[in-house]
């Protein structure tokens, strides 16, 4: 179409590079389509990559250094292993190669942080008969997961223990491998060494069961977080990238299918317990082309009695846009007078949804947020103004973490460019570069990058992420109190930037 | 096209500027002669951009190959577009997909004289979208960019697109020039430059023996900036005494695009509605969205 730019994913999907140590099944004759799935990864790659040099990359000798990997790959599994390894020379974001329906986390983001497989590594629990949350449990001894009416539910609290099981899962069909819709209602960031509960999300099994925010996650399911942290592979990337990998690792074991359950094993500090956990179903379920059905969250809310308004979505996906529509004008209706605009978290979505979504902020119709550079052209990612009756023109912050990617650092960073937002929180993924999703040989899906991006003032994003105006990190004691420190310092920036108005 | 409207309704969403017609009715002598000279070539791939398209094996002399709006008046009047004039506007019934990218669309759209054009896209997984020209106004709305209202040479390029006789307006092109015999996708054919009144320079491929428009490149112009494209077309049908590709696909970006046409229909009662969409009428009515100097 003419305005094909627009459908580019500005999404990220999360695929650790495994390590693919596994030994060839030699036993197994090879399968050619295996064979040509690293062929068409490879050349597809090459054929649309952003400079044509690959950016000094020898990228005939990575094909020579992997190929023969391919060739002795005897399964989906090996060869995607392969792939992804290759793609890792790259050292850039947007490249991966996963399973048709391996399992999403809340922002539909891919796990593959087990070697060799895409199988979480806990074992879903059919919820037979759901409690909501669970009780707490006794941390369980070996690698299954207490169901929530197994004895002990309600036995004392016991520390966590030292990793006793290989987090390694066995290898699995791809083809069974179910969707993961559904969620238990935490969110989750690393915090220094330990990986803290940011947001328990209310109306959850998570919720019900008491779970609070700056409680550590020692284990999900059989999978001590130690051992899965241990198993990270360094990103290559950008320096947030082990952060963001490591938390939606965490995501993804979490996430499964509506009405089964996973163990968790949390609590404040040292004081750890093992809780049941649902999966239940949660805001919308988008898809889109060759990515999977991805849950997606919208929130609104008014802020400082009214006077801040509130916005949050989990990805860029065209559901929200109705959503944003509404709580714009339910905004505007109730008089608000600053607006937050939550992003933490958001791995990004449909890139193009930059242009209609700033078009509430802005109205300087052909005002740029960013250029994507590809080999034989460049588009620029337009405001498109919505009529001023809708137009919001009060101060603006845009929260972001090192979890918020792709799209959303083109909005922030294109915003903030223009002058029109403050950006409140940490430094975001660096991972910001556009992409498309095809269909391998094998079955397998590729993501691979189409353009390079940069603002309109010529930063590139990748690598680097957009550096907050006011920075505000999470810590585990304010995160234990309660407190939002980020979105709090967002609210108190817009009331000081509003109070001069009212002098 | 009117239907050729209908057509460039999909091919304006889809990328492509207008189909290159001509209504000079000058007789194809010089072409079928041009077909008895090819020259046998090494057929190229048919995943190959035309770009990449092996040239003949032999050069041709310029003076043998035919007249250029000759080329456009043969495919005109093998296609009997003459017949436009007998309509006043269309309906189209489609698919638009992007195979590789695992995305489906339902496509429509509706033409009427003198440039009247509304497409609607239905993307699973996205929702409609929206793009057209009501004769004053080139406008479009969807889900993801929001409505918009198109301005400067993107507008003029909108309208220029929604002629509905534009396959048989002889004025259409200020340039048109055969540059040589090729082969194309493993068909004889020459390869055309031609120059649109409004709009970027057109690379078209016409098939020797049978006169029909293999192929279009050009370079497109849109709100996010120009786009080069290609577009081939297969497998002509007749409609309404017509015949018009009813497969096209599109290469843009590195990615694939194919749009099926299913129907044509002609003349409806009533006729369609033009008007723009609410959303885009709110932008029109504010004053304050003005397109920057």
């Amino acid at each position: 179409m003419r305005r094909n730019g627009w459908l580019l994913l500005g999404l990220l999907t999360l695929v650790a590079c495994p390590r693919t140590s596994a030994t060839p099944r030699v036993d197994a004759p090879p399968d050619p389509v295996l064979l040509e799935s690293f062929d068409y990864a490879w050349a597809r790659v090459a054929e649309v990559h952003p400079y044509p040099d690959m950016k000094g990359l020898d990228w005939d000798a990575v094909r020579a250094e992997y190929r023969p990997r391919a060739e002795a790959a005897r399964s989906v599994a090996e060869v995607r292993g392969v792939i992804q390894e290759m793609l890792g020379e790259l050292g850039e974001s947007h490249y991966a190669v996963f399973p048709p329906t391996r399992p999403v986390d809340d922002a539909g983001v891919a796990d593959s942080t087990h070697e060799g497989s895409d199988e979480p590594a806990e074992e879903d629990a059919p919820a037979d008969e759901p409690s909501g949350g669970a009780g707490p449990e006794e941390p369980a001894s070996d690698a299954d997961a207490p169901s929530p009416d197994e004895p002990g539910a309600d036995a004392e609290p016991a520390e966590a223990t030292e990793p006793e099981t290989d987090p390694k899962p066995e290898e699995t069909d791809d083809a069974d491998e179910p969707t993961a819709d559904s969620e238990v209602g935490i969110e989750v960031r690393l915090v220094g060494e330990s990986m803290l509960v940011s947001r328990v999300l209310p109306g959850t099994s998570a919720a019900e069961a008491g779970i609070r925010p700056g409680w550590r996650v020692t284990k999900v399911g059989s999978l001590p977080v130690s051992a899965l942290l241990a198993a990270m592979p360094p990103s290559k990337t950008s320096s947030s990238g082990y952060s963001l990998f490591a938390a939606h690792a965490v995501s993804t074991l979490l996430a499964g299918r509506a009405g089964t359950t996973v163990a968790v094993q949390a609590g404040p500090g040292e004081e750890q317990k093992t809780w049941t956990l649902e999966r239940r179903p949660m805001g919308f379920t988008a898809a889109f082309g060759n990515f999977p059905p991805i849950s997606v969250r919208f929130e609104s809310d008014l802020l400082a009695d009214g006077r801040v308004g509130y916005v949050g979505f989990t990805v860029f996906m065209p559901v929200v846009a109705m959503e944003f529509q509404k709580a714009m004008r339910a905004h505007r209706d109730a008089g608000i007078e600053a607006l937050i605009v939550d992003l933490r978290g958001n791995p990004g979505g449909l890139a193009g949804m930059v242009m209609g979504l700033s078009g509430w902020l802005v109205g300087d119709r052909g005002a740029a947020l960013g250029v994507m550079k590809m080999r034989d052209t460049e588009l620029r990612f337009v405001v498109n103004p919505r009529a001023r009756k809708d137009r919001f023109a009060g101060p603006v912050v845009v929260l972001v973490d090192g979890l918020s990617a792709s799209t959303s650092e083109l909005f922030a960073a294109g915003l903030k460019e223009l002058g029109r937002v403050t950006v409140v929180g940490t430094t975001s993924a660096g991972m910001s570069l556009p992409s498309v999703i095809e269909t391998l040989p094998d079955g397998d899906l590729l993501q691979f990058v189409t353009a390079d991006l940069l603002t309109p003032g010529g930063v590139r994003i990748e690598g680097a992420g957009v550096v907050p105006d006011i920075v505000v990190p999470l810590d585990e004691a304010s995160l234990l109190a309660g407190d939002d420190l980020q979105r709090a310092a967002a609210v108190s920036h817009l009331l000081n930037a509003l109070a001069p108005e009212q002098e | 096209m009117t239907p050729t409207r209908a057509l460039l309704l999909a091919l304006a969403l889809l990328g492509s500027t207008a189909l290159a017609s001509s209504a000079l009715a000058e007789d194809a002598v010089a072409s079928r002669a041009a077909v008895k000279t090819k020259k046998k070539a090494k057929a190229a791939s048919a995943e190959k951009a035309p770009a990449e398209a092996a040239p003949a094996a032999e050069e041709q002399p310029a003076a043998a190959l035919p007249d250029a709006r000759r080329l456009l008046a043969r495919f005109t009047e093998l296609c009997g577009y003459e017949k436009l004039r007998e309509t006043k506007n269309q309906y189209l019934a489609g698919t638009f997909s992007m195979p590789e990218q695992g995305m489906n669309a339902k496509m429509e759209a509706w033409t009427a004289v003198p440039n009247l054009i509304r497409v609607k896209i239905t993307i699973d997984g996205i929702g409609e979208t929206e793009e057209g020209f009501d004769g004053t106004n080139a406008w479009s709305v969807d889900p993801v960019q929001g409505p918009v209202i198109k301005d400067g040479e993107v507008a003029a390029q909108s309208a220029f697109d929604a002629e509905y006789f534009a396959l048989i307006d002889s004025e259409r092109f200020t340039e048109a020039k055969t540059l040589e015999l090729v082969e194309f996708d493993g068909t004889s054919a020459y390869k055309v430059h031609l120059q649109p009144r409004v709009g970027s320079a057109i690379t078209a491929w016409y098939a020797v023996e049978s006169g029909l428009e293999l192929a279009q490149e050009t370079v497109h112009k849109t709100p996010m900036g120009e786009i080069p494209g290609t577009i081939r077309m297969f497998d002509y049908k007749d409609f309404n005494g017509m015949k018009f590709p009813t497969r096209m696909e599109q290469t843009m970006m590195g990615m694939k695009q194919i749009i099926t046409i299913d129907s044509l229909t002609f003349d409806l009662d009533p006729a369609p509605d033009f008007s723009v969409p609410q959303a885009v009428q709110e932008l029109l009515d504010d004053p304050e969205v003005e397109a920057p100097e």
